[in-house]
């Protein structure tokens, strides 16, 4: 018996179910952390990020032009 | 404190070469589309047909001018979220270098007729390695960035950033393994069902990988900066991305409705390209919520009118996409204009748009000139690239409509309403000449922002100032912030684990692990790609071998590589769909059996013109000599191009003898015509040339690769309707 006898023999729906059960699992986890296990301040402070890239030392150079008001 | 400075150079150097690129590729565009609407100006010259230019303009719309605008926005956007510089200069450039090298190849191979023909993965294999090492660079540049961060956290926009750099190394590597038969010709090492898969699993998720995430990386961070405000969600950008990135990669055989692929496989594409409604617009909204309270900027702000036009689009376009994959909708779309609608309305709406608000922001910042040369300029850019798009878009969906409807049009005594395909073709041409005109001005307007850059440009100060930034350096050691107070009494190890593991502790380390995110994202696309792939590989079922189906002759298979060069399948599809209008129109539906000995596979993706799987037989060489020649001596209304060319240029018979050689090693029966090659192929040659002359046709054509060309034409779809070859002929060729 070959694999693709034996793949070949397997209910083909099976795959796409197994990848339905497998991702809404993943997401439904990821769901759970983003909403209840993730605290305000914590997405407030990853949001910031790029608001806050530039820290030009003083007496080096003038001001970054890039810097939003 | 650590003190550095932002390489912008490099940003530089992306942001021109995505202006020039764009300006190229769109130019192509504009020729092309202007072929079709009238076909005698490529004035019967190989490298301007339609064929040869069409799968120019797409690679250099994606791989050029996307491709540059977005590394553009990742050189610049990376540094700063990681808070440091890129982590080798060196490496940078040879990205920049390289990139532009594999793009000047392309557009010299391409026009030559040197392809795959394997749709976005035309370039053949030399092109092929340069990309794969070039990337390499790049993701070890970009990872090697991550991993001297200062920043703990990698913000979102890094994340999709990481999974186009994973998703499109292993679809690029995967679609494009071949054997060579030279330096410029290779053949695919799956056949058609197989490959077919293949390259819409690439094709499709080419857009997930390369149109969409890196664009949503740009869209999180240009968004919030031109704004002036934090994106509206972070929680929803996770969302948004993990279940992109988990459902994408499921939904390519969706392209494939009603072909020969199994059924279970398209129902699988079809189920999760309707998933995919959910992230997109939870993306969409996520964008445009950005914007809550600073309206009042957009009306002011031509940066922030291209972002909330082009996350409009995005929004369209993803609910299009969705709606085309189901089966009923896409029994109409497929084939038609339709769907270079449905592209476009992504390309120039979503991406373009994205490009130019990206580049009017980053412009007076890398030029460090405080502001555009005009802002009126770009205010008529903005204006001017909005009707493009619209005329273009808005012609192209009457086109596609009208196009399907005609074909599964029938008349009162139930014959096809349209039963001569060029009928259907000549009444698109009022939408041709709309499109042409659109992509004018949407070209235009892009050159408007070329010159408004450059006039900038020359407003720059002598030197850059290169600002010195200081951050801390991260902590070498890392401690977790206090998790929640475990309600666990006893320590029991297990039970320790169990909470871990739903306090989700592990998502929230991912996100500053940045190869441990790497390895994730691989897993999750990954396994959508094998569970997709994998049966249709194994299960001998799906392809059911017919016995009359044989290999291709030595002289057939010549003349199916000259189809390919041509790029015959940019016009027409091999691929009878089981519809009554189709069986009708065309005959036999095609089997997926019947294309076993098809590397590649020439299903195509639309028809300009009709399709040419049951064409074998159907006319006499000499019509298909002289239709060749000049198709408007046969039918006054075609937009076929004239192939003069394959009338005077020799074939080389010498040379089928590799191919034929590389065919056996890929598992083609070929026997006896391994070693005699070229001379089947003359016998052949001269029994076509002596019928050809018969039907008092052109006498002294033997020799040239019109000859193979007919050979192949006439040899199409007709074993189906052959008897099974005796027993002991199995093996041997034709
Ligand atoms: C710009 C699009 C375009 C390209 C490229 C193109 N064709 Fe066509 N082709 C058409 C159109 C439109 C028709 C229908 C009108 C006609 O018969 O000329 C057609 C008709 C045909 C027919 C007649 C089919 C039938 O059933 O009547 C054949 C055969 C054919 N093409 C072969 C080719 C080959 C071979 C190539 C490549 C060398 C090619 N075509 C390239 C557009 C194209």
């Amino acid at each position: 018996m070959s694999l693709s006898d034996l793949i070949g023999n397997m209910d083909l729906a099976a795959y796409p179910k197994a990848a339905m059960v497998i991702f809404i699992g993943v997401f439904l986890l990821i769901l759970y952390r983003v909403i209840f296990k993730m605290k305000k301040e914590e997405a407030r402070d990853a949001a910031m990020i790029p608001m806050m890239d530039s820290v030009v030392t003083p007496n080096t150079q003038s001001a970054s032009k890039e810097t939003v008001a | 404190m650590e003190q550095f400075k932002y390489d912008d150079d490099i940003s530089r150097k992306f942001m021109a070469a995505t202006i020039l690129w764009g300006v190229v590729g769109m130019l192509v565009g504009v020729i092309i589309a202007f072929e079709l609407a009238f076909p005698k100006i490529s004035m019967d010259l190989p490298w301007l047909s339609f064929g040869r230019l069409r799968p120019l303009h797409t690679n250099a719309a994606i791989f050029a001018f996307a491709g540059n605008g977005f590394f553009t926005a990742i050189y610049y956007s990376t540094q700063r979220l990681c808070k440091t510089r890129m982590f080798s200069d060196k490496l940078s450039r040879v990205h920049f270098w390289g990139w532009q090298g594999i793009i000047v190849s392309a557009a010299l191979t391409l026009p030559l007729g040197i392809t795959q023909s394997k749709e976005y993965a035309e370039l053949e294999w030399p092109i092929d390695i340069a990309v794969v090492l070039i990337w390499v660079v790049f993701a070890v540049n970009f990872i090697g960035t991550l991993i001297k961060r200062r920043e703990r956290h990698m913000y979102v926009a890094l994340w999709f950033y990481i999974a186009t750099i994973v998703t499109i190394a292993i679809l690029y590597i995967f679609n494009n393994l071949s054997i060579p038969a030279s330096a410029t010709k290779s053949y695919s090492i799956y056949a058609g069902v197989q490959d077919a898969l293949m390259q819409w699993w690439y094709g499709h998720n080419a857009v997930a990988f390369f149109l969409t995430t890196p664009f949503l990386g740009m869209m999180y961070y240009f968004l919030p900066k031109a704004a002036g405000r934090p994106v509206y969600s972070y929680r929803l950008s996770i969302i948004h991305f993990w279940s992109l990135v988990f459902i994408y990669i499921w939904a390519g055989p969706h392209h494939l409705h009603y072909t020969a692929l199994p059924m279970w496989a398209s129902t699988l594409g079809m189920v999760f390209s309707v998933m995919l409604w959910m992230p997109s617009w939870g993306g969409m909204i996520n964008g445009l919520m950005t914007l809550r309270g600073a309206w009042h900027k957009v009306a002011a702000d031509p940066v922030l009118k291209f972002f909330v036009v082009a996350i409009t689009f995005y929004g369209m376009s993803t609910f299009e996409g969705p709606l085309l994959s189901i089966k009923t909708v896409n029994s109409l779309s497929h084939y038609t204009d339709w769907t270079i609608a449905h592209v476009h309305s992504g390309t120039l709406g979503w991406n373009a748009f994205m490009i130019f608000g990206m580049v009017y922001w980053l412009t007076p910042r890398l030029f460090q000139t405080g502001k555009m040369w005009s802002s009126k300029l770009t205010e008529i850019h903005f204006w001017a690239g909005t009707i493009g798009i619209l005329l273009y878009v808005i012609s192209i969906y009457a086109a596609g409509l009208t196009q399907g409807l005609m074909w599964r049009a029938f008349d009162q005594t139930g014959n096809l309403q349209y039963p001569d395909f060029v009928e259907t073709v000549s009444r698109l041409m009022p939408f041709y000449w709309v499109r042409a005109v659109g992509g004018t001005v949407f070209l235009v307007a892009t050159l408007l922002m070329a010159f408004n850059v450059i006039k900038t440009w020359m407003m720059r100060p002598k030197t850059y100032e290169e600002p010195v930034q200081s951050f801390p350096a991260l902590a070498k050691k890392y401690v977790d912030p206090k998790g929640p107070e475990s309600v666990l009494e006893t320590n029991v190890g297990f039970g320790r684990r169990l909470e871990a593991l739903t306090n989700v502790v592990w998502h929230r380390k991912w996100e500053r692990l940045p190869i441990k995110f790497t390895v994730w994202v691989t897993i999750a696309v990954l396994i959508g790609s094998l569970l997709e792939i994998i049966p249709t590989f194994l299960i001998k079922s799906n392809v059911p071998t017919i016995a009359s189906v044989q290999p291709y002759t030595p002289l057939e298979l010549a003349g199916r590589d000259i189809y390919i060069a041509e790029g015959c399948y940019n016009c027409h599809s091999q691929m009878v769909r089981p519809l009554f209008h189709e069986t009708e129109r065309y005959g036999e539906y095609s089997k997926p059996g019947e294309f076993v000995y098809d590397y590649p596979f020439q299903w195509g993706s639309r028809r300009i013109g009709p399709d040419l799987h049951r064409v074998g037989g159907k006319y006499s060489h000499d019509w298909q000599v002289r239709h060749m020649e000049n198709p408007r001596v046969i039918n006054l209304k075609s937009v076929m191009p004239a192939y003069p060319w394959l009338l005077d240029q020799d074939l080389d018979f010498e040379g089928i003898a590799s191919r034929v050689r590389v065919m056996a090693l890929l598992g083609v029966p070929y026997g006896d015509a391994v070693s005699n090659a070229p001379d089947m192929a003359r016998e052949q040659a001269r029994q076509i040339s002596e019928e050809l002359i018969a039907q008092g046709g052109y006498t002294d054509l033997e020799g040239k690769k019109i000859i193979a060309l007919v050979a192949y034409l006439q040899r199409l779809g007709t074993d189906i309707s052959k008897p099974a070859p005796a027993a002991d002929e199995n093996g041997g060729a034709p």
